[in-house]
């Protein structure tokens, strides 16, 4: 019974429910009790202030702590009082010493300003700020008004497990579980990558104590425990944008394609090292999708490629390094149709220069190209690169690291020539040279270069 | 319109007056509300705000409409608001209360970022020290409390 009697049910304007557990004459006790409480408050006010606006300031302080009087005049430990049924005396010193040092306290410094005063919106908007859940967790804990307003349902901006490496089921079972945390969580970001520890069981666990209508933003990268058990999970979390998931090769490709059947909102999603292979990729709602990132799978090859790109119109990056059957036809398919590139990644491919020249001639749009360990590419796409005006003054980011058949002098134009370059990597083994003077000016134009 | 040069009144809740020029204090949703009402307005009186606090927020604003004119680097408007924020409780919260009531919303996320950051990595009782907060709970919710307590606070 007692259980049933929260300590926030409010007792002076209780339920039906409440009331049904005391009797009447207990109530009318307490109500009695709220009313002098009140009273002896409001004398403590009027005589301990002399100037008219010390009043004024006072009966404004007196209205706000009224408006939560139900919470503070009905004795805090009613539950035991209850369970006992003897109203006279309970705890009344307890509630007449509270409140009074309370409110004394309010009028002593004379201006009532401080953390706990200022209204729920002003609460709310600071811990807006706050981007660790556990912070959160310990200011609810610090007392009850902000136990009360931070109760339900809150929408936290991220959960961060990032990096934990050592983080493991046990530990993330005791956090979410046990059922001791009231309220039940909504986070927009759930980050665990890396934690390679954790199993599909402490995970689906962690899922169902927060609810995955608002989580837009999902990391589980390098998670390499996780098994197919989280597929129907995931396939329910229907508001999610982000979607990243490389390197969890326990998920079978039988089990991959369910994922995606109901996720229409994606705009990233990553699939980096796993079984993916054409059957998800054509499952994929590729609508609003912005970034795909597919480094490392062997099934795509130029005929998927032509298939997937007729279907990513709004495609800004575009990673296929390390899959190694895609050549330069993957290129013309998608020079032909992704008009909004920005970003290609094709290192360890089979890709050439006509392609790679398409592309850039097609993409207006495009301002970085990682092409590191493709021997097919030659000097003809560099001096492309430097014939082509509005590329070269576009061009921030370029690897073409250990292509072999680039020479250097090649490379020594396209640093002069490219100048707003911000990271290059032109490294070759066993070495490549380039002047120093070149590499200079690069220096002092802060360019990250690696040769 | 001569906006340049025109100011207006502004009268404290203890009937301090600044007076401040109208591009100034536009920061402030609400002022900016008020001029645009009625024309001609000599002066505002602003009852929730002392007149410590107002200075502080006039002196916000005068920096901030500065910034339009001649730009800073990012580094020197982050160093001039955490000198600007090093002041004592009690005035950090009045000046949340004001920049919420004359709605200026750089200076409210700025205000509300210093508590935030104050709440950061603490304990609750870290918390209720810093902060000044009573620990209204009785001795089973404190146990309660405890229990809920054990997780977040081991590392």
């Amino acid at each position: 019974m007692a259980h049933t009697l929260s300590s926030d049910v409010p007792i002076v304007n209780s339920t039906s429910k409440t009331i049904s557990v005391i009797d009447e004459e207990d109530y009318r006790r307490m109500n009695n009790l709220a009313l002098e409480l009140r009273r002896a408050r409001g004398n403590l006010f009027s005589e301990s202030s002399s100037k008219e606006r010390d009043v004024e300031m006072v009966l404004r302080s007196g209205r706000k702590l009224g408006s939560r009087s139900s919470n503070r005049v009905a004795c805090p430990s009613k539950r035991t009082c209850l369970k006992r049924k003897r109203m006279a005396d309970c705890n009344e010193d307890w509630c007449n010493r509270n409140c009074v040092v309370h409110c004394y306290k309010f009028v002593k410094q004379g201006s009532f300003c401080g953390f706990n005063t200022l209204s729920d919106d002003l609460l709310f908007h600071i811990c807006s700020f706050l981007t660790d859940f556990l912070d959160m967790v310990r200011l609810r804990l610090t007392c009850r008004r902000f136990r009360e307003v931070f109760s339900s349902n809150l929408l936290f901006p991220k959960l961060d497990f990032g990096n934990c490496r050592y983080l493991d089921d046990n530990m993330l079972l005791s956090c979410f579980g046990s059922s001791f945390l009231p309220f039940k969580a909504r986070f927009e970001q759930i980050i665990l990558a890396k934690c390679h520890r954790l199993s599909s069981k402490s995970i689906l666990r962690l899922f169902e104590y927060c609810s995955q209508d608002s989580t837009e933003h999902l990391d589980i990268r390098w998670c390499t425990e996780l098994d197919e058990t989280i597929t129907e999970k995931l396939s329910t979390m229907v508001k999610l944008k982000t979607l990243l998931m490389s390197h969890t090769r326990r998920i079978s490709a039988v089990y991959l394609p369910r994922i995606f059947e109901s996720l229409h909102c994606l705009r990233v999603v990553d699939l980096s090292f796993t079984y993916c292979n054409r059957k998800v990729l054509f499952q994929l709602n590729c609508k609003y999708l912005s970034v795909l990132i597919l480094q490392g799978i062997t099934d795509i090859d130029d005929e998927v490629m032509d298939l997937l790109s007729q279907r990513l119109h709004m495609i800004e990056k575009l990673d296929l390094s390390w899959c190694p059957n895609v050549g330069s036809r993957s290129l013309y398919s998608i020079a032909s149709r992704c008009n909004m590139l920005q970003e290609i990644g094709l290192s360890e491919t089979k890709v050439s220069d006509d392609g790679l020249c398409e592309l850039i001639r097609s993409c207006p749009r495009i301002n970085s190209i990682q092409a590191s360990r493709c021997p097919r590419i030659r000097d003809s796409f560099v001096q492309y690169i430097i014939d082509n005006v509005g590329l070269r003054e576009r061009l921030v980011s370029l690897d073409i690291s250990s292509c072999h058949n680039i020479s250097d002098s090649a490379v020594e134009e396209l640093l002069k020539q490219c100048r707003n370059l911000r990271f290059v990597d032109v490294s070759k083994l066993p070495s490549r040279k380039i002047s120093c003077s070149t590499i200079c000016a690069l220096r002092r134009r802060n360019v990250e270069i690696l040769f | 319109m001569n906006n340049t040069s025109k100011t207006v009144k502004l009268v404290s809740s203890d009937n301090e007056i600044f007076e401040i020029e109208t591009s100034i204090i536009s920061l402030s949703e609400t002022i900016k509300n008020v001029l645009e009402d009625t024309e001609d307005t000599e002066s505002i009186p602003l009852p929730n705000v002392e007149g410590r606090i107002l200075a502080k927020v006039i002196e916000y604003c005068r920096y901030h409409s500065l910034l339009k004119t001649i730009p800073q680097s990012e580094e020197d408007i982050e160093r001039w608001d955490r000198e600007f924020l090093n002041i004592d409780q009690p005035t950090l919260f009045h000046l949340i209360l004001a920049a919420n009531y004359l709605d200026i919303k750089s200076l409210l996320d700025l205000t509300c970022k210093r508590v935030a950051d104050m709440i950061k990595g603490k304990k609750p009782e870290e918390i209720r020290k810093e902060f000044n907060i009573v620990n209204d709970f009785t001795p089973e919710e404190e146990e309660e409390v405890r229990r809920e307590n054990a997780w977040c606070e081991d590392p």
